[in-house]
């Protein structure tokens, strides 16, 4: 893609900006709101569009795989502070709930595995669940995806059953309720 | 740079604290100022971005040039929006309006309008903006850049609406200002 060699000259201003993240997530943290577990229950489970993407070490993913399993879908981007803010609490999730039937998969946008990878070396928390890639935007496109952060969450049949529009604390132990409930 | 991009973010995250009705606040360090509203549990935060930050945000992303140029031409805003009621809140970007000196009318410049723009140079980027329209359930909401085809500067009053169980809700905030153009350093 040409528009990728433009992104090389702006290595300084990226790690900056990254640089600053995880203050914001600290403040943030100490300001969450009341309504930041609050997920939206679908009147019907909608059956979620399914996708093909890479992962950092360039394995495929696809939704179908985890058929069986729910899973939390969550659109990022490293430019987008809520996304940030959001991220330890989906990591602090994904631990809680492993060896569960659930699958957690954070679908960055626009970006590329060298930007993403060195932007996690900045964090103070480093995600361990999967980033997967999807740089044309193709699949939030499927998921009408609005804005950034914005997550889904899928029964094991693959349907929607939740979803949340900006940043949420996905620790707090309503989410939790709600994704056990699923299995 | 590092201090106005410090303190758009501090900016940003003082939205989650608790708002009164209307409140207008400037930054001493940078400058930018901010103006929150929390009507009817509809909250609307927009924070001045001024031409240099437009354009390091989305240079950042990898855009080329003449995009970057363009879209940092203009007056934008941070801009928050969330729903604090426990029912669903909507609005539509449209139908606000900008009045300037002499009651000119403006429109906000959408983000269907840039992606539409940018898709026309082969460029696929369709972040960082604001959804043209979008509704909130409880818990919900979103941030993206506002663009106002305006002068830095220049002043103007806002009407806005948003609807929430039938019925539309308007408001005015006056004596808004687009970023100045940051004076140059000796």
């Amino acid at each position: 893609m040409r528009l990728l060699s433009l992104r090389h000259h702006n290595r300084y201003l990226f790690l900056l900006l990254t640089a600053l993240l995880p203050i914001n997530a600290t403040a943030a943290e100490q300001q969450a709101s009341i309504n930041d577990y609050k997920l939206t229950q679908l009147a019907k489970p909608m059956p979620a569009p399914d996708f093909k993407l890479l992962d950092m070490d360039e394995d495929t993913h696809t939704l179908k795989q985890y058929r069986g399993k729910v899973v939390l879908i969550n659109f990022w981007g490293t430019w987008c502070p809520p996304c940030i803010r959001e991220m330890p609490s989906l990591e602090k999730l994904y631990l809680k709930l492993k060896g569960k039937p659930f699958v957690m998969l954070a679908i960055n946008q626009w970006e590329d595995e060298e930007r993403v990878f060195e932007f996690m070396g900045q964090l103070k928390t480093i995600p361990t669940f999967p980033i997967l890639f999807d740089p044309d935007s193709k699949v939030s496109a499927a998921f009408g995806v609005k804005g950034l952060p914005s997550s889904y969450i899928l029964d094991k049949q693959g349907r929607v059953v939740y979803r949340a529009t900006g940043g949420r604390d996905f620790a707090h132990p309503e989410i939790e309720a709600k994704i056990k409930s699923l299995f | 740079m590092t201090r106005t991009i410090l303190c758009f973010f501090s900016l940003l995250m003082a939205s989650c604290i608790a708002m009164s009705a209307e409140q207008r606040s400037k930054n001493p360090d940078s400058g930018p100022s901010k103006w929150t509203m929390n009507e009817q549990g509809f909250s609307l935060e927009l924070v001045q971005v001024n031409a240099d930050y437009a354009r390091a945000v989305f240079f950042a992303r990898g855009l080329p040039t003449d995009v970057v140029e363009e879209i940092s031409r203009y007056c934008m805003f941070g801009t928050i929006v969330k729903n604090r009621t426990k029912s669903p809140v909507s609005y539509r970007l449209p139908e606000w309006r900008v009045r300037t000196g002499g009651g000119v009318e403006h429109k906000f410049k959408l983000k269907s309008e840039w992606i539409k723009e940018w898709s026309a140079k082969g460029v696929g980027f369709r972040w960082l903006l604001l959804a043209d329209a979008q509704t909130f359930d409880e818990g919900d909401w979103m941030q993206g850049f506002t663009t106002i085809a305006l002068k830095p500067g220049e002043k103007f009053d806002l009407s806005y609406s948003w609807s929430r169980e039938g019925k539309t809700y308007n408001h005015e905030i006056k004596g808004m200002q687009c970023a100045p153009v940051k004076p140059a350093t000796p």
